[in-house]
């Protein structure tokens, strides 16, 4: 009650000592807007001291991903088939992934990001919760560099690097499944960014991560992982980390350029080198090159239209080393070393026909060379295969996400080399607004 | 041969060093007031369109370019950048422009807010902005106040040059000033009307000038319209006597037109920003347009 009675009065005692003068109209006005100018911001001061500014610690975000559906092959089958951790991959219900995202400045050189996960395992029902990430990044070091360090995804292609909420797709590509193992390649290390002073954007980058934990699929990955999903079959072999050469080894090129106002294009390239779980002898290396191109016009309703067309493809050549057991002498194992040389891609297109509406069509292919133990065609992760997915999504808002996908799959390890499933997912998020790279 | 052309503009802007200030703006207002009061002595490189909704940009990564080599970052605050500007500051690592730093301005820190929330909020209620209504641009008194942030901080980050801002910043004081009386003079008629908006987007207009909104086309703040919510509008449109219904260009034209159709009245696009329609130049002609068409479209 005191502010507005007071300024009233100030008011009113400006406006009697501007009845009095007889000075130009102009100076009167000055002093009157002054005045109030004045009286502005005492009441901002006061706002200010009544609400004050938040401390922001902690924003905090949960994304929750289930999905319901079912397909011409049983469970069994399906945790092959559908072989990525998130990937919806039981007739029924799927907990896919629910994430709790942390992320706050640390200081003035620091920000902070840790991201917990929990799902359901499909067969057992047991539940998982796994620290997904948890890093910190550098925001002011000179000369455009930026220093991440923690635990992270590793910086390959597009997908693999993202979070199961920010792909399009319910599942991942089957690609990053075979390299990359069922939950993404991950791992404590640290990687630096460089963003080149040149007049448009690119970025390079170089990791280093540990090679071992059942998140390095091709690389010394652990007993337990290498058993359900051994490459090309092979015995795991334990290997111990002695030099800086039982690391795995990252470099990767981004640049992006706008083509017209509405048209952005990015393209990177990446490699991967390490040691694998083949014996001393066997290492890693992992080729891809990923291309995106995005057009937004210039008259957009809450971001539609749009059309994202991304695709990725990438090669792996492992060399497996030379095993020689005859421990059991019924079953003497005598493996040569050589090099498996795998490939796929995947290319997508979703178009954003109206707000809230989204179309897309995804086609993947991915093959190998030189035989797995017990023959190419009967390994789920190194046979032919082919993948055509069409995907219908609608989002009520920002915040809450409903899709339908259906897959048509053509692998040669499947018993009638066919299947076909449907896949309905609910996404709901809520929590502090994330913003999401390009 | 466009695409050669931004090449160049694009290297001309990235090693301006003699002596320019590098400004990004984020809104083409903001754009066009701080060109106005740094003219010559700043470079200035606008992210978001003019037709594009402020509500929903996504952060290309030629934009974490042009933030890598700006001086200053101008936003207009209130929460409508949250979805790409902080990710943009964050990718730049450009010390300058980190929150708290002299190159991070909020334009919206001296402004008069109309609608600040008096009771918690949540999402249940669309897209809200608990500090307030988020789009003051369209109130020339609040434009002048960011203006004169604006030039403050030219001063601050630049002092060889403060005498400039502020003699840059007083003619577009006294412009302004001018072109608001004749605004005041073009509108004084329209007070007490009632028309209808798609979003909160001109709600600092429509105070200035005493005009009534009965409701939005949206039922809650970026949520989309519903038959039964857009019934009750039409409802309450003719109850209330509405002269028009008023479209920021970028949305949808099919339901606030079949609410027009239904109250018989017009419904009238207008540009939200500088460049949203060509005769809108900068702020003033903006302002010029805007009050133009309201004045014709309620009559
Ligand atoms: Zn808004």
């Amino acid at each position: 009650m005191r502010l507005p009675l007071s300024s009233l009065l100030i008011i009113l005692l400006f406006s009697g000592a501007v009845y009095g003068a007889d000075s130009d109209a102009e100076s009167r006005i000055k002093a009157l807007e002054e005045a109030l100018s004045d009286q502005q911001k005492t009441i901002n001061e006061l706002k200010a001291q009544k609400e004050g500014g938040r401390l922001r610690l902690i924003d905090i975000s949960l994304d929750a991903l289930f999905s319901a559906g079912g397909s011409t092959e049983g469970d069994e089958s399906l945790q092959s088939l559908q072989g990525g951790g998130h990937d919806p991959r039981k007739r029924g219900f799927t907990v896919q992934n629910v994430e709790l995202s942390l992320s706050g400045a640390v200081d003035p050189y620091l920000k902070g990001e840790a991201h917990i996960i929990y799902f359901l395992d499909p067969l057992e029902g047991e539940t998982v919760v796994e620290l997904e990430e948890a890093f910190m990044t550098t925001t002011s070091l000179p000369y455009g560099l930026q220093l991440e360090a923690g635990q992270f995804f590793t910086e390959f292609g597009r997908i693999n690097p993202q979070h199961p909420h920010q792909w399009h797709w319910q599942d991942q590509p089957v690609i990053n499944t075979r390299f990359f193992g069922p939950d993404g390649m991950r791992g404590p290390g640290f990687r630096l960014g460089w963003l080149a002073p040149l007049p448009w954007y690119s970025e390079f980058h170089v990791g280093m991560q540990n090679a071992n934990g059942e998140t390095m699929a091709s690389f010394l990955a652990n007993d337990e992982l290498f058993g359900e999903r051994p490459i090309g079959n092979r015995p795991f072999v334990q290997r111990d980390v002695d030099t800086m050469k039982d690391l795995v080894y990252l470099a990767r090129l981004d640049n992006s350029l706008d083509l017209t106002q509405n048209v952005t294009a990015k393209v990177g390239l990446s490699g991967l080198y390490g040691p694998n779980a083949t014996g001393e002898a066997g290492e890693t290396g992992i080729y891809g090159a990923d291309l995106v191109i995005k057009w937004r016009p210039g008259y957009q309703e809450r971001g539609w239209p749009f059309i994202i067309w991304e695709s990725e493809v990438m090669r792996r050549d492992y060399k497996a080393d030379a095993v020689y057991d005859d421990s059991d002498p019924a079953n003497v194992i005598d493996l040569k070393k050589e090099t498996l040389r795998d490939w796929g891609l995947y290319t997508q297109l979703l178009y954003g026909f109206s707000p809230g509406w989204a179309a897309g069509l995804r086609y993947e292919y991915a093959t190998g060379s030189r035989d797995s133990v017990g023959g190419r065609d009967n390994d789920p992760f190194r046979d032919d295969r082919t993948r055509i997915s069409p995907l219908l999504t609608w989002m009520p808002s920002e915040f809450s996400r409903l899709r339908v996908q259906y897959n048509y799959d053509r692998a040669d390890h499947l018993d009638d080399e066919e299947a076909h499933s449907v896949w309905l997912g609910v996404e709901f998020m809520y929590g502090a607004h994330a913003a999401h790279a390009f | 041969m466009r695409f050669i052309y931004a090449l160049l503009m694009l290297s001309i802007f990235s090693t301006a060093s003699f002596a320019e200030v590098n400004v990004v703006a984020t809104l083409p207002w903001i754009g066009s007031v701080a060109k106005e009061i740094g003219k010559e002595k700043i470079n200035v490189a606008v992210l978001v369109k003019s037709g594009q909704d402020p509500h929903f940009v996504e952060a290309k990564p030629s934009m974490i370019v042009a933030a890598k080599n700006a001086d200053i970052i101008m936003y207009n605050g209130l929460e409508l950048e949250i979805g790409y500007l902080p990710l943009i500051i964050t990718s730049s690592r450009n010390p300058k422009i980190q929150p708290g730093q002299k190159g991070n301005l909020d334009c919206s820190i001296s402004v008069n807010v109309i609608e600040m929330a008096k009771t918690d909020l949540d999402r249940s209620m669309g897209d809200v902005h608990a500090s307030g209504n988020p789009h003051y641009h369209l109130s020339p008194d609040n434009v002048l106040k960011a203006a004169k942030t604006i030039s403050e901080r030219l001063s601050s980050i630049d002092g060889g040059n403060s005498d400039f801002y502020r003699s840059r910043f007083d003619i577009f004081e006294k412009g302004l000033r001018e072109k608001m009386k004749e605004w005041d003079e073009r509108m004084a008629p329209l007070k007490g009307k009632k028309v209808i908006l798609y979003h909160r987007d001109m709600n600092y207009l429509m105070e200035r000038y005493g005009i009534g909104v009965v409701g939005y086309i949206e039922p809650k703040p970026g949520i989309p319209p519903t038959p039964k919510h857009l019934q009750s509008l039409i409802e309450a449109g003719k109850r209330e006597g509405v002269s028009a219904v008023l479209v920021n260009t970028y949305f949808e034209r099919r339901s606030p037109s079949f609410v027009a159709d239904k109250i018989g009245v017009k419904m009238l696009m207008l540009p939200i920003d500088v460049f949203g329609v060509p005769e809108a130049r900068d702020y003033i002609s903006l302002m010029d347009y805007v009050t133009n068409a309201v004045k014709e479209g309620l009559r």
